[in-house]
C-alpha cells in the first residue's frame, strides 16, 4: 500500500509540471494580429535605423516625437506586428512613402510616411544600403552583384532597371538631373564616387584621391560635401602597417569637379558625415575605433584639432527641426542610446533606442 | 493536486483503453533498472548515482534522429539549433556549447577551432550507451567540461555470436534514413561495422511571422545529407587484457538556411570528420591499466555566394591518455593519467598553421565504503604549449542514507581554454587574440537520489540544487577598427534539475511507464563587456529559459509500445537586456513501435508523430520549425 502511495504521488507530481505548464499557452494568432492604424506623425519627426544584430532579425526603427521630445521604439515591429529584418542600414523619407533598407535581409520594406504600415516588401535586392527618390523612381545601393544602384518604380514598387557602379556603394544624393554614389569600397578600396546622368543612366566617374568615399551632404553653397573615410592598411596577416588619410572633399556640381580638398585625419577614420539646419556647419564622426563628433564651417580649409563632442558614437545625425545633434551609441547586442547635444556640443539628454543604431533621417525638406 | 492527478488518469484511459487502473494487477513483471558497467576507468571514476544514463528504449526510439533530438526530449539538457539544418548548441547550467564536453568512447571531440560539437549531426544509432553528467567535471575531462559533460559510448558484446539488423526509415519532408549493422562476438573477438545513410530536404511549411499577413512560406536551401561507417574491433589478448579500435568516418553536407527575416540564401556547408580510437587496457584485482589513443580529423567547408567566400578549415586532434588505477584494499583507490593532447590546423582565416600542445597530469583518490560511502577527489595539472596552468580539483561525496536513498555532493573548479578560433582568427574586422586567458568556473551541487526496484514498480529519481560560476567568459568586442575576443565576464548560475524514470507492471504482459525532466535555471551576468551597456548586467543570459521541461507517459502491451512525449520550453529572452523574447512552448509527440520475433529473426516497426497539435514555436528567434510531422520505419534482425 505504501509502495503502491508513493508511486501514485510520483505521478501526480511530475502531472503537475507538465500539465500545469501545459495550460498557460497562447496562441500565436492572437497576440500578432496588426491593427488598423492612424497616422501617428511619423512623417515629422526624426527615424532611427537600429540595424540590430547580425544573424538576429532583430532590427528596428526608433522614433523621436520633435514636440513630445520623447522616443517610441520599435515603430514598424508595433504597427505590423512584423519584424523589420536583418541589419536595418538606412531609412529614408520619400515624397509619399518612408523606404527602409534591411541590408543583410536583402529588401527593402515600403511603408506608409505617416502611419508606418507596411505597403510593400520588395526583395531580391543585394545588400541594400541607401536610397534616394526623384521622379518617381527609387534609386537604391547594394553592395552585391560589384556594386550596383537598382532603380524601383515607386508606383509599383517594383524593380525595373539597375546601373553598374563602383565597390562599395552607398549615400546617394540626387542634385538637379544627376544622381551622385559614394563608392565605399565595401571590405575593399575605391576612390571615386559614381555619376548617374538620370536622362540617360550614363555613369561617369570622379576619382577623389582619397579613399573610400562613404557619405555625402549638401552644404549652403549648393555643394556636394564627400567624406572619404580612408583606411586602415594591413599586410598579409592582418597586421596594420599604414593608413589611407581620411579627407572631407566639396565638388562643385555644375563642373562635377573638386574645389576643395580638406585633410582630416592621417590615421582616424570617421564615418558619418551631417550638415547644420543652415547648411553652414558641418559635421563628421562615428563609426568603428573612431572617437568624437568635429564641427567644421562649410567653407573651411582645414580641420579642428578638437572634437566638438568627445564620445564613442556609432553613427549620429543633425535634426533639421531643431539643430540638434543625435550621437547614437550602440551597446553591443542590446538596446543603445541617443544623446541629444545641442549644436555647441551641450550635452540635452538621452533616451533608449534599438540595436546598433547607425544613423537616420529627420524631417523631409525639399528633395533629399 | 487532485484534479491534475485525475487528469493524468483520464490521459491513462484515453490512451490505452485500459479502464481497471485501480484493479491491481496479480501478475508479476520484473523491470530491470538499466544498469550500465563503465569498462573506462575515467568514466567509472566520474560516474555516480547522480550521474544520468540514457535507456536502452530511449535509445531505440530515437535511433534514426540526431542526438540532439533525443537530448532535448529526454533530458534536462537546453537545446539551441540555428534552425532545421543549423548549428545545434547545446548548454548545461548556464554554460554554453564551449562548456559541455562532449566524449566519444573517452575522447573530447568538441571541434579544437570553435569548441563546439555538432549533435545534430550524429544520429543515435552510431552509438550504444550515452550519459550525462551534470556539473564541471574538468580534473578527470580537462578543459571545456565546465558545465556538464555528454558521454558516448562504443560497446562490446562478446559471446553474442553473429547479429545482423538493416534498418529503412521514411519521414516528412523528404526524410530517408538507412542503417546497416552487422556483429560477430565470441570469447575473444567482438566485430561490428555500420554503415549508414540519411538525407532530409527539410522543406517544411512554416507560418512566416516575419512577412505581412503571416502566410505559409516553404522552407528553402535547408536540406542534409549525411553518410559514414562506424567499425569496431575488440579483443581480448588475455583474460586481463584487451585491444579494441573503433573508426567513425562522416561526410554531411547541408544547406544553411537563413532566418524568415531574410529572403533568400545559398549558404552551404561541408562537414568531414574522420576519427580513430584505439585503447589497451588490462585488468586485475588490485591494478588496472589502460592506454589509449584517438586520432581526430576534421575539415570544414564553408560556402556562401552571397557573400563570395569559400572558405575551409581543417584540424587534426590527436589525445593520448596513460592511466593506472590502483586498488590498495577494497575501500581505498588511487588513479593516476597522463594525457598528451596535439592539435594542428589549417584555416583561411589563420596566417600559420596553429598548433597546440598540452599535457596534463591527474590524480584521484577514491574511497568506497560500500553502501555506505562514497567519496573521490580528482586534482589536475596542465601545460599548455608549456605553460603551467592554475591546478583544477574536484571533490565528489555519496553517501547512502538508506539503500534506497542517498545524497551526493560535487565541488569542482573547472576551465576552459580558449579555443583556436579565438586566438588566431585572422580577417576583416575581426582578429583573434593569443594573449586570452582560461575562462574558470567553479560549480557545487547536493542531490539526493531515489532508487528502488521492486517486482512491479522501479522508480529511479534525482532532484539536484546546484550553484556555478563561470569566470574570466571571453566575449568579442570592437577595439579600433577589429572585433578582438578578451576575457572580460562573469557568469552566476544558481538552479534545480528534476528527474524520474519509473516504470509499473500492470498485468504480466502490461506496462505503464513514467519519465520527467524538469529544470530552473537562473543564470545572470554579473560583469559585463566594454561594449555593453549596463542594462544587461544582472539578466538572465539569452536563450536560456527559466524553465524547461520534459516527460513521457508509456504504456506497453506485449511487443507494442506506446508514448506520449511532451517537451515544455519557458520564455526565453533574445537580448541580453531582456528585451526581446520569445513565448514559451510545448510541443507533444506520439510514438508506436511494435516487435516481432520468430526464432532467431525479429522486425520492428515503429511509427513516429511529431508535434502533434502544430504548436508554431521558434528556438530560435525568427528559424522556423516545422508542423505535424511523420516519421515510418522498419527494421529487420537477425539473432
Amino acid at each position: 500500500m505504501n509502495l503502491k502511495f508513493n508511486f501514485l504521488m510520483m505521478l501526480a507530481l511530475a502531472s503537475v509540471l507538465l500539465f500545469s505548464a501545459c495550460e498557460k499557452e497562447s496562441t500565436k494568432e492572437d497576440d500578432k494580429k496588426p491593427p488598423v492604424e492612424e497616422d501617428k506623425g511619423y512623417s515629422e519627426g526624426v527615424l532611427i535605423a537600429n540595424e540590430g544584430s547580425f544573424g538576429a532579425g532583430n532590427g528596428s526603427i526608433s522614433y523621436f516625437d520633435n514636440d513630445k521630445k520623447d522616443v517610441t521604439n520599435k515603430i514598424f515591429n508595433t504597427v505590423n506586428n512584423l519584424p523589420l529584418g536583418d541589419v536595418v542600414q538606412s531609412v529614408y523619407r520619400g515624397e509619399t512613402n518612408t523606404y527602409i533598407c534591411v541590408n543583410a535581409s536583402n529588401k527593402l520594406e515600403v511603408v506608409n510616411s505617416k502611419t508606418f504600415e507596411t505597403i510593400a516588401t520588395i526583395s531580391d535586392l543585394p545588400l541594400p544600403r541607401y536610397a534616394v527618390e526623384k521622379d518617381g523612381k527609387l534609386y537604391v545601393s547594394c553592395w552585391g552583384n560589384g556594386g550596383q544602384v537598382k532603380i524601383i518604380d515607386v508606383a509599383s514598387n517594383s524593380i525595373t532597371d539597375s546601373i553598374m557602379v563602383g565597390t562599395g556603394p552607398e549615400a546617394v544624393i540626387i542634385i538637379e538631373n544627376n544622381l551622385y554614389v559614394a563608392n565605399s569600397g565595401g571590405f575593399a578600396l575605391d576612390s571615386t564616387i559614381s555619376i548617374v546622368d538620370l536622362s540617360n543612366n550614363n555613369v561617369s566617374t570622379v576619382d577623389l584621391g582619397a579613399y573610400n568615399p562613404s557619405s555625402m551632404t549638401i552644404n549652403a553653397d549648393n555643394n556636394l560635401c564627400i567624406l572619404a573615410k580612408g583606411s586602415v592598411i594591413y599586410d598579409a596577416s592582418w597586421n596594420i602597417i599604414g593608413h589611407n588619410p581620411s579627407k572631407l572633399i566639396i565638388i562643385s556640381p555644375t563642373a562635377n569637379t573638386i574645389s576643395t580638398t580638406v585633410d582630416l585625419f592621417s590615421d582616424k577614420h570617421p564615418a558619418h558625415l551631417a550638415i547644420s539646419k543652415n547648411k553652414e556647419s558641418i559635421y563628421y564622426g562615428g563609426g568603428y575605433g573612431f572617437d568624437g563628433i568635429f564641427k567644421i564651417d562649410y567653407n573651411a580649409t582645414t580641420a579642428p584639432s578638437m572634437a566638438l563632442i568627445s564620445g564613442m558614437f556609432y553613427g549620429f545625425l543633425v535634426n533639421n527641426t531643431s539643430d540638434n545633434i543625435f550621437a547614437l551609441e550602440a551597446a553591443g547586442g542590446s538596446n543603445g542610446k541617443l544623446i541629444r547635444y545641442s549644436n555647441d556640443g551641450t550635452k540635452i539628454d538621452e533616451f533608449e533606442v534599438g540595436i546598433f543604431p547607425n544613423g537616420g533621417t529627420s524631417k523631409r525638406i525639399g528633395r533629399n | 493536486m487532485m484534479p491534475y492527478f485525475k487528469q493524468l488518469l483520464i490521459w491513462i484511459v484515453i490512451l490505452t483503453g485500459y479502464r481497471a487502473y485501480a484493479q491491481l494487477p496479480d501478475s508479476i513483471i520484473v523491470l530491470k533498472q538499466v544498469e550500465i558497467r563503465a569498462s573506462r576507468i575515467l568514466e567509472k571514476q566520474s560516474s555516480t548515482r547522480s550521474t544520468q544514463k540514457i535507456d536502452t528504449f530511449t535509445l531505440k526510439t530515437y535511433s534514426t534522429n540526431s542526438i540532439n533530438e533525443l537530448l532535448s526530449k529526454s533530458t534536462n539538457i537546453t537545446i539551441n539549433q540555428y534552425g532545421a539544418s543549423g548549428l545545434s548548441s547545446v548548454s548545461m547550467r548556464g554554460g554554453n556549447a564551449n562548456h559541455t564536453a562532449v566524449l566519444w568512447n573517452g575522447f573530447n571531440i568538441q571541434d579544437p577551432l570553435n569548441g563546439e560539437f555538432n549533435l545534430a549531426l550524429s544520429t543515435v544509432n552510431i552509438i550504444d550507451e550515452m550519459s550525462i553528467n551534470y556539473g564541471g567535471n574538468s580534473a578527470l575531462y580537462g578543459s571545456g567540461a565546465v558545465g556538464g559533460s555528454i558521454e558516448l559510448s562504443n560497446k562490446a558484446l562478446y559471446n553474442s555470436g553473429f547479429k545482423a539488423s538493416i534498418s529503412q526509415s521514411i519521414g516528412s519532408f523528404g526524410k530517408l534514413s538507412t542503417m546497416g549493422k552487422i556483429s560477430y562476438g565470441n570469447e575473444k573477438l567482438f566485430i561490428r561495422t555500420r554503415l549508414f545513410r540519411s538525407s532530409i530536404k527539410n522543406d517544411f511549411e512554416y507560418k512566416n511571422f516575419a512577412k505581412n499577413g503571416f502566410p505559409m512560406d516553404t522552407l528553402k536551401n535547408s536540406a542534409i545529407e549525411q553518410y559514414g561507417l562506424l567499425q569496431e574491433v575488440n579483443y581480448k589478448i588475455t583474460k586481463k587484457q584487451e585491444i579494441s579500435a573503433q573508426i567513425w568516418l562522416q561526410n554531411n553536407e547541408r544547406e544553411l538556411a537563413p532566418n524568415m527575416t531574410v529572403t533568400n540564401g545559398y549558404a552551404k556547408q561541408y562537414d568531414k570528420s574522420y576519427r580513430m580510437a584505439t585503447t589497451w587496457n588490462r585488468k586485475s584485482q588490485k591494478l588496472d591499466l589502460e592506454v589509449k589513443n584517438g586520432a581526430f580529423y576534421s575539415q570544414i567547408q564553408y560556402i556562401s555566394p552571397d557573400i563570395n567566400l569559400d572558405v575551409i578549415h581543417t584540424s587534426f586532434n590527436n589525445i593520448t591518455d596513460a592511466i593506472a588505477n590502483y586498488k590498495f584494499t577494497k575501500k581505498h583507490s588511487t588513479l593516476f593519467g597522463i594525457n598528451n593532447n596535439y592539435v594542428q590546423a589549417e584555416s583561411d582565416n589563420f596566417n600559420n598553421i596553429e598548433k597546440l600542445n598540452k599535457t596534463a597530469f591527474f590524480l584521484s583518490y577514491k574511497f568506497d565504503l560500500k553502501n555506505k560511502i562514497l567519496l573521490t577527489s580528482n586534482v589536475r595539472s596542465e601545460t599548455v604549449n608549456s605553460d603551467f596552468k592554475p591546478l583544477t580539483y574536484g571533490l565528489k561525496f555519496e553517501y547512502i542514507i538508506l539503500k534506497k536513498l542517498s545524497i551526493n555532493t560535487n565541488i569542482s573548479k573547472n576551465y576552459r581554454t580558449p579555443n583556436f578560433n579565438d586566438l588566431y582568427w585572422i580577417g576583416a574586422y575581426a582578429k583573434g587574440n593569443p594573449d586570452l586567458e582560461d575562462e574558470e568556473g567553479m560549480s557545487a551541487d547536493l542531490g539526493l537520489n531515489y532508487e528502488i526496484a521492486f517486482d512491479k514498480l522501479s522508480i529511479n529519481t534525482n532532484i539536484t540544487g546546484y550553484y556555478s560560476q563561470f569566470n574570466n567568459l571571453i566575449h568579442w568586442q570592437p577595439q579600433g577598427n577589429f572585433w578582438t575576443p578578451e576575457n572580460k565576464k562573469l557568469v552566476k548560475t544558481k538552479g534545480i534539475e528534476f528527474r524520474l524514470q519509473s516504470a509499473y507492471g500492470i498485468t504480466k504482459n502490461m506496462s505503464l511507464f513514467l519519465n520527467a525532466n524538469y529544470t530552473y535555471t537562473d543564470s545572470k551576468l554579473k560583469e559585463k563587456a566594454d561594449n555593453e551597456s549596463d542594462n544587461v548586467l544582472n539578466k538572465q543570459l539569452i536563450y536560456i529559459p527559466y524553465y524547461q521541461a520534459n516527460g513521457l507517459l508509456g504504456f506497453s502491451y506485449k511487443k507494442l509500445r506506446a508514448d506520449i512525449i511532451l517537451k515544455y520550453v519557458g520564455q526565453r529572452y533574445t537580448t541580453a537586456d531582456n528585451n526581446n523574447w520569445l513565448d514559451k512552448y510545448i510541443t507533444t509527440d506520439l510514438n508506436i513501435s511494435y516487435t516481432y520475433n520468430y526464432k532467431d529473426f525479429g522486425i520492428n516497426g515503429f511509427i513516429k508523430i511529431n508535434n502533434i497539435f502544430n504548436t508554431e514555436y521558434m528556438v530560435r528567434e525568427w528559424y522556423p520549425t516545422p508542423l505535424i510531422n511523420y516519421e515510418i520505419g522498419l527494421k529487420f534482425m537477425y539473432n
